[in-house]
């Protein structure tokens, strides 16, 4: 019986492990290697050498350490507003509005999400464009002066990442606050805690692994993004992704592309780590 | 983090890809080849350019009663692992730019040329035909021009209200925040070297890179793709920089009010060579293909294509053609002289340029 339970978990975990192993962990094996890997690797004639430079450089870099940090602190900056924005839309989903009508609103949510990342990047371009749809009434209510634009810069590379990411912030609060008993938050009411501090003391605790993990969502894309800034981006827009991205489109240096998202790669991960040692410690202080 | 692991996987990919397409795809070829009887020919080029317009192959098809089968290049990487794991005798004629040549060569995937087999060959603009990059080392021709274009500089006549003849109008403040150059730094770099009048083909790049740190503060964006471009001049947030000669011809005959000029100083060009792939089947047909277009027929059909026309390489077509059609090619009143063909780097070279770009773009 024992072993006929052993032999069913095995056939249930291989498919899952089996995905996990081809699609995440050898991918990383070989990007470690490719980052070795001196200049372009698509020629049959292959792998020229190996050679530490390529992760010396992306160290070393002063430029590719500016970008990094340019990378993530938009990425910061991108997570902060979708938290601003998504936490009162989450809270409104799960405990305002009636619920016959939650599941329309958390679909509504979520459809950006299943649209292309190209088409969103468009259709927001098109509202913000010169003459669109939001600058032509600013304009002729005499709010911005004529021809003002927000297009091609920081600020609307940021409003589209926001744009893009908001939905999964939403999903994973939603998912935690609608677990939030009503009760708890009524008893809190009725022992003398104002609003402020329900929340800070009740909800907010309640609510914080689904914070964290809309953090863990928005943040790491938002900072390895390369498209916005390509497209939407002014000159001085530039994040780490294009950088990487243009290793292996233009520059065709797949060895050095290979050895930035290696180091973005372990930058990103410590920083998670200081990111998640701050939340921890905030949580405890304020359940505390 | 997922963008990184997309690209790591991208490779995995590439490298199933290159174990795979070794037994499959030379498979699906032998069973294609029983199903039709008829000669066929497999074509790689790049969907929409020309050669799959109704005056490219089925032209063709109805002149020699051969088949022709586009096989359509998605990225310059992906064709020659295609071509160098079993795509040798799946595909026969194979579109390839200057820049890339000499890295399909060095990887042994192109055959050299006999031009004496092509009757139109001596028709050729002389300047494309003979350069040494297009050449193996014992100096035999290893590609043929077929279309060509620039990569040259327009201007908004709404916006810039004056005639502009010189490279250095991108620099005048006058047009701050209305500039826009391509997010590509071969374009960019000899853009810049004919505006301090280096030579573009190895400029002092310390000049170079603070023309274009200086550029920075006018540029608007960099452009990266053809709807990008489209975007930014109708929305009216671009007025002046370089665009391809193409997207110029397209606003124009859409009605948008747009100049493109060859400047003095000289223009960037590109221009695409026919290859044919070692170890092909089909060599008399592939030489009869590369033979038609450069041919007049079907160069005049392609110069004068409503819509979408490309500049043709064929010096009789190019002497005939009317104004009107010169005008929309933006060759009127003649054909530009002083083009500097888009060409590979050395890698030393190109680890320098792509690095400038790279920093140029980074700064602030």
């Amino acid at each position: 019986m024992n072993k006929h339970r052993k032999k069913l978990a095995g056939c249930m975990i291989f498919p899952s492990f089996s995905i996990l192993l081809l699609m995440s962990i050898v991918p990383l094996c070989m990007l470690v290697l490719f980052g070795f890997v001196d200049g372009n690797i698509s020629t049959m004639n292959g792998i020229a050498g190996y050679t530490l430079e390529n992760i010396k450089e992306a160290f070393s870099s002063l430029m590719v350490g500016k970008l990094m940090l340019k990378s993530f602190w938009i990425a910061v900056l991108v997570t902060f507003l979708c938290i601003l924005i998504g936490y009162p839309a989450a809270w409104a989903i799960a405990k305002i509005v009636p619920e016959r009508y939650r599941s329309i609103l958390v679909t509504v949510a979520i459809v950006p999400a299943f649209t292309s990342q190209l088409l969103l990047i468009y259709s927001i371009m098109t509202l913000m464009q010169s003459n669109g749809l939001v600058m032509t009434p600013l304009t002729v209510l005499g709010i911005i002066p004529e021809g003002t634009s927000f297009m091609y810069t920081d600020a609307m590379v940021i409003l589209i990442l926001v744009y893009e990411y908001l939905p999964y912030m939403i999903l994973s609060l939603y998912s935690c606050l609608e677990k939030i008993d009503d009760n708890v938050i009524a008893a809190s009411h009725t022992l003398g805690a104002n609003r402020f501090h329900t929340f800070i003391n009740v909800v907010l605790p309640q609510s914080f692994s689904g914070l964290m993990t809309g953090v863990l969502i928005v943040l790491i894309p938002v900072a390895g993004s390369f498209v916005e800034p390509n497209i939407a981006g002014g000159p001085y827009s530039m994040m780490i992704g294009s950088l990487i991205d243009s290793q292996f489109t233009t520059s065709l240096n797949m060895g050095y592309g290979a050895a930035l998202s290696l180091v973005f790669l372990i930058v990103m991960s410590f920083a998670l780590v200081v990111i998640k040692g701050i939340m921890n410690f905030a949580d405890r202080k304020i359940g505390g | 983090m997922k963008k990184k692991i997309f690209s790591a996987m991208l490779v995995l990919l590439l490298v199933c890809q290159m174990v795979m397409t070794g037994c499959s795809s030379s498979g699906n070829d032998k069973e294609d080849k029983k199903s039709t009887g008829k000669d066929k020919i497999v074509v790689a080029n790049w969907q929409s350019y020309a050669t799959d317009a109704e005056y490219g192959a089925a032209k063709f098809e109805e002149e020699t009663g051969c088949e022709v089968e586009h096989y359509f290049i998605s990225s310059i990487p992906e064709l020659l692992s295609v071509l160098q794991n079993g795509g040798t005798g799946n595909i026969d004629v194979v579109c390839i730019n200057p820049l890339y040549l000499q890295q399909y060569l060095s990887a042994g995937v192109l055959e050299a040329l006999d031009t004496d087999k092509l009757e139109n060959f001596k028709n050729v603009r002389e300047d494309f035909r003979s350069i040494d990059e297009v050449k193996d080392k014992d100096g035999n021709i290893i590609g043929v021009p077929w279309v060509w274009g620039t990569t040259s500089l327009f201007y908004n006549p709404d916006i810039v209200k004056e005639e502009i003849t010189s490279w250095s109008a991108l620099w005048d403040p006058k047009y701050k925040d209305v500039v826009t150059l391509e997010n590509e730094y071969d374009a960019a770099i000899r853009t810049a070297a004919m505006y301090v009048g280096e030579d573009p083909k190895s400029p002092d790049m310390d000049k170079v890179q603070s023309a274009l740190t200086e550029l920075k503060s006018n540029v608007k964006t960099y452009w990266t793709s053809h709807d990008d471009f489209l975007k930014a001049y109708t929305s009216g947030e671009i007025a002046i920089g370089n665009v391809w000669g193409s997207i110029a011809t397209e606003l124009s005959s859409e009605g948008y009010n747009i100049k493109y000029v060859h400047p003095d100083e000289g223009t960037v060009g590109w221009c695409d060579y026919w290859c044919i792939v070692k170890g092909t089947e089909k060599e008399e047909l592939a030489y009869k293909w590369i033979d038609y277009c450069i041919g007049e027929e079907f160069q005049n059909s392609m110069g004068t294509a409503k819509g979408q026309a490309y500049a043709p390489v064929n010096t009789n077509v190019t002497d005939k053609l009317s104004d009107d059609a010169k005008k929309a090619l933006w060759m009127y009143p003649e054909a530009p002289e002083n083009v500097n063909l888009a060409l590979p780097l050395s890698d030393e070279d190109l680890k320098v340029w792509t690095g400038v770009w790279d920093k140029i773009k980074a700064g602030n």
